[in-house]
């Protein structure tokens, strides 16, 4: 159980993020009409905001 | 085998497969950066105008095309035609002859066409290595290292290696957060901690689109082989009952337009965009080669074959194109970025930047990690000589 746990909170962001670069993919790929190529550019959007959220530099306490 | 062992081959895996290809991962990333953007960069270096006319104008004859090409160049024969994508230009590619393509295929040049009016609007004949675009150096670097199959082959290998290496840095991921939450960044302490918490994030947000990019890279870097095979297989079962036929000399075909006429019929709700000609070594000996493609974003990408025979003009096959071939023409845009706009480009070159980013941090983590460890042992040995001075 605890060994679950652990991966679910190690894993659950990437996993969710690698799902939604996925879909950003695929939508363009498939998708004719303007709302697929927005929801690409959104999904792919996504591991470049969280990078730049995460690794922007701050000021340390 | 203990975790601890299996976690320490998995290091030496992503270390020696990431230090193998890091140097040529950030050649091709850099080169990529400019290649996402290439239709906006060569139309901004070298614009290209066209007469003012009204949308509808038709396509002039490709006879025309055809004709024009080999007054301007006698002596000289047609390879193939095409149409661009984005531009109302048609582009006829021409070499001395089809031996000299099989020698070097850098014999051939192009000539532009205005598509509507027939137009010669520029040939690349003559112009050489000189007139090659900054896209055009880009593209070499980036797909070959200017040294052809060999060339080819030896970036798809560093391909293999980046894929193991972002799959390996997968592996690791996991045993490394245990005790960390996501995106946590060490700032307070080392360096070294620091530039490892950013290039593990780096990694794992970006794992999805660069192990896709690594994939879609190596099949394109393996396309030459690919087509080589589907030749070597298909299309010599296809032409085998033409085994002991003439090959139709050029000035002897019949019409280019006719052929192209004929094959549009066999594929209605595709367009054809381009003709390769009899006796082209990338295409039939007797026949026309004729591309066809949909109109979809997806199937705009998939290219499909029609033969037209190059002495009756009569339709003489629609042909399967087999599914690794399907499977490279897929991974194209995939690699590209490219089909989505450009707010899609620029997404591609951002993501670029983070591989970027996570293959220098790597690099930054071996020297830093060399150094520690150098510092150890010299720190080790003046503690020993102190010790043997003392005695």
């Amino acid at each position: 159980m605890m060994r679950g746990s652990l991966s679910w909170r190690v894993w659950r962001a990437p996993v969710a993020i690698s799902a939604l670069t996925l879909l950003g993919l695929a939508s363009a790929l498939w998708g004719e009409h303007l709302a697929w190529k927005a929801l690409c550019w959104f999904a792919l959007a996504t591991p470049v905001v969280v990078a730049l959220w995460f690794a922007w530099p701050r000021k340390t306490p | 085998m203990t975790a601890t062992r299996t976690l320490k081959h998995w290091y030496a895996v992503h270390k020696w497969a990431s230090l193998i290809c890091t140097a040529f991962l950030l050649l091709i990333c850099v080169t990529g950066l400019p290649l996402i953007f290439h239709d906006e960069i060569d139309q901004w270096l070298e614009p290209h105008a066209y007469a003012s006319l009204p949308a509808d104008t038709p396509t002039a004859s490709y006879d025309r095309f055809a004709a024009e090409a080999l007054a301007l160049h006698p002596g000289d024969v047609i390879a193939s035609m095409y149409a661009d994508d984005d531009e109302p230009a048609v582009f006829v590619l021409m070499a001395p002859s089809f031996a000299a393509i099989k020698a070097d295929v850098s014999v051939m040049y192009s000539i532009r066409f205005d598509a509507r009016t027939a137009q010669v609007l520029e040939t690349t004949r003559n112009q050489g290595v000189q007139h090659r675009k900054f896209t055009d150096l880009m593209l070499a670097l980036h797909t070959d290292l200017f040294a052809g199959l060999r060339g080819s082959l030896f970036l798809a290998l560093m391909a293999l290696l980046f894929i193991l290496a972002t799959v390996s840095g997968i592996v690791l991921y996991g045993p490394f957060m245990k005790k960390l939450d996501f995106g946590t960044i060490r700032r307070g302490r080392s360096h070294r901690l620091k530039w490892l918490d950013l290039h593990n994030l780096l990694g794992i947000v970006t794992m999805t689109w660069a192990l896709l990019v690594g994939v879609t890279g190596t099949m394109n870097e393996l396309s030459t082989p690919l087509f080589g095979l589907w030749q070597q297989t298909d299309v010599k079962q296809l032409l085998a009952s033409y085994a002991g036929h003439t090959v139709p000399l050029q000035h002897a075909l019949p019409s280019v337009q006719a052929a192209l006429d004929t094959a549009q019929r066999a594929v209605p709700d595709m367009t054809v965009v381009s003709v390769v000609y009899p006796g082209n070594p990338f295409g039939s000996p007797y026949h026309y080669l004729l591309w066809a493609k949909g109109s979809s974003t997806l199937t705009s990408r998939l290219l499909s074959p029609v033969l037209v025979d190059a002495r009756t003009g009569a339709l003489s096959a629609l042909v399967q194109m087999p599914w690794y071939l399907r499977a490279l023409e897929v991974s194209r845009p995939l690699h590209f970025g490219d089909y989505g706009g450009l707010p899609l480009k620029v997404l591609w070159a951002l993501l670029d930047l983070v591989t970027i980013v996570v293959l220098a941090s790597g690099l930054v983590l071996w020297v830093a990690r060399r150094k520690a460890h150098a510092d150890r042992l010299a720190h080790l040995v003046a503690a020993h000589q102190a010790s043997g001075e003392r005695s």
